[in-house]
């Protein structure tokens, strides 16, 4: 009796759950228009902004209408109702592995290596992937995994894309997870009377790190989600 | 046993209650829509009151032209400081692909005056303001107090020749694109903020670039 107690719960989390997922779209014109008109605001700034194309799984660097840069959304999961189809600034970031900017002693020479370093690494033997420790803040101290804050609309919480047969276990644990973690997290964010609709991206971590060094406080989004009919 | 039996069935009740509640709460936060009525934009109401009833295609091709009409005509420059690449393009082509570096994101503190300096390449939308060649370097003063000296009150102490290339690009507020002696460095944030460049991509930037090239920073 407990044990299909058990697989009751499990059954009817997944089901719950899935209610909750919005079904894949056909083009929709006027949602379209919605996205354009939105984007005209973002346009008219001196700033760089992002579009987070939900439909066409792509994530756009803009600025004054134009891509400048493009990554693919690997994998899309989402709680809640679509946020408005409008511009929503990022208010907060939270990584458990947030980078932390280097303060300078002066004295050192921060950003001038020593000039001997110029010369051919390769001397004594094999290369040394890098052969320059610097202390500075690089795109590769970024983390891959992280949530960011859309004003009081919206979650993004950011995943890389799992390599290797232990990542993919750990991510397939996530993803049966999700259902059990997301509504515990919804009492919580609603006691606490923060956004509940969240959107999961899966990123390769490369554009996931991207997209966190790129994003900063300030900077406006629109995410564009597939509407349910 | 039996006692752990129940136990462990009623904090799983209390589990599926509490996931449950989060389920519901979830589906009552906001509107849960199944209409394409998505809530409008302030534009869209007011195009509405006016009475419009334009096709939503000839909208859509409109709305296309004028996001359109803000991209820049002909040159301009992009540079991504996380990857540390520049871009030169010309109507949305990519005309050279560049290494550079850029800021390394570090702080400065000079405690004695209260100042502080964070070495970040600035983002947005830029447009290069001034041009030159053989630039000398006028160093100011987060570059005395980084080496622990004191600023000079000369201007002709802090000139300090041959560190920046063959050419610079300013792009405001003290900002620029010029050359480096460190050219092994290129594809590292390690600059206070400038932009470094090789001197070949450098010298195909000077010369293709004029006055007023927009530049995008992200």
């Amino acid at each position: 009796m407990f044990t299909a107690f058990c697989l009751y719960f499990i059954v009817s989390t997944v089901c719950l759950g899935s209610g909750l997922a919005w079904a894949a779209e056909t083009p929709d014109i006027a949602l379209e228009n919605r996205l354009l008109s939105a984007e005209l605001g973002l346009a008219k700034q001196q700033k760089v902004y992002f579009i987070v194309d939900l439909k066409a799984k792509k994530l756009f660097f803009k600025a004054r209408g134009m891509v400048l840069k493009e990554s693919g959304i690997l994998g899309v999961r989402l709680w809640g109702s679509a946020p408005k189809l409008e511009p929503i600034e990022l208010t907060g970031k939270t990584a458990i592995f947030a980078p932390e900017r280097e303060n300078v002693t002066p004295t050192q020479e921060a950003a001038a290596p020593a000039i001997e370093n110029t010369a051919a690494p390769a001397a004594a033997g094999a290369l040394k992937k890098d052969p320059y420790d610097i202390k500075a803040l690089e795109l590769s101290d970024m983390p891959t995994t992280y949530s960011l804050r859309l004003g009081d609309e919206l979650f993004i919480m950011v995943r890389p894309f799992a390599e290797g047969a232990g990542m993919r276990a750990l991510s397939l644990t996530q993803k049966v997870g999700w259902y059990v973690y997301m509504p515990i997290r919804t009492l919580w964010m609603a006691a606490k009377k923060e956004p509940v609709r969240t959107v999961e991206l899966t990123l390769s971590p490369k554009d996931a790190q991207a997209f966190y060094w790129s994003f900063l406080e300030g900077v406006s989004a629109i995410v564009y989600m597939p509407q349910k009919q | 046993m039996t006692y752990l039996k129940w136990i462990l069935i009623t904090l799983c009740a209390l589990f599926v209650v509490a996931v449950g509640s989060g389920y519901i709460v979830a589906m009552m936060a906001g509107d849960h829509e199944t209409r394409p009525d998505m809530p409008e934009t302030g534009s869209q109401k007011a195009k509405k009151s006016k009475g419009s009833s334009i096709d939503p295609s000839v909208m859509n091709a409109k709305l296309k032209a004028r996001l359109k009409a803000f991209e820049p005509k002909g040159i301009y420059v992009v540079i991504d400081t996380g990857a540390n690449e520049l871009y030169l393009k010309k109507n949305g082509e990519v005309v050279r692909r560049c290494i550079v570096s850029s800021g390394s994101g570090n702080v400065l503190e000079d405690t004695k005056v209260g100042k502080k300096w964070v070495f970040d390449t600035p983002r947005g939308e830029y447009e290069v303001k001034s041009k030159a060649v053989q630039p000398n370097w006028i160093k100011p003063d987060w570059a005395f107090v980084e080496e622990g000296e004191a600023a000079p009150k000369s201007y002709k102490d802090r000139v300090e020749e041959g560190v920046l290339g063959d050419y610079a690009l300013g792009f405001g507020n003290g900002y620029f694109i010029h050359g480096t002696l460190y050219t092994r460095m290129l594809g590292r944030n390690v600059t206070h903020g400038c932009v470094r460049m090789g001197d070949e991509d450098l010298e195909a930037v000077f010369r293709t670039a004029p006055m007023g090239t927009k530049i995008y920073i992200f």
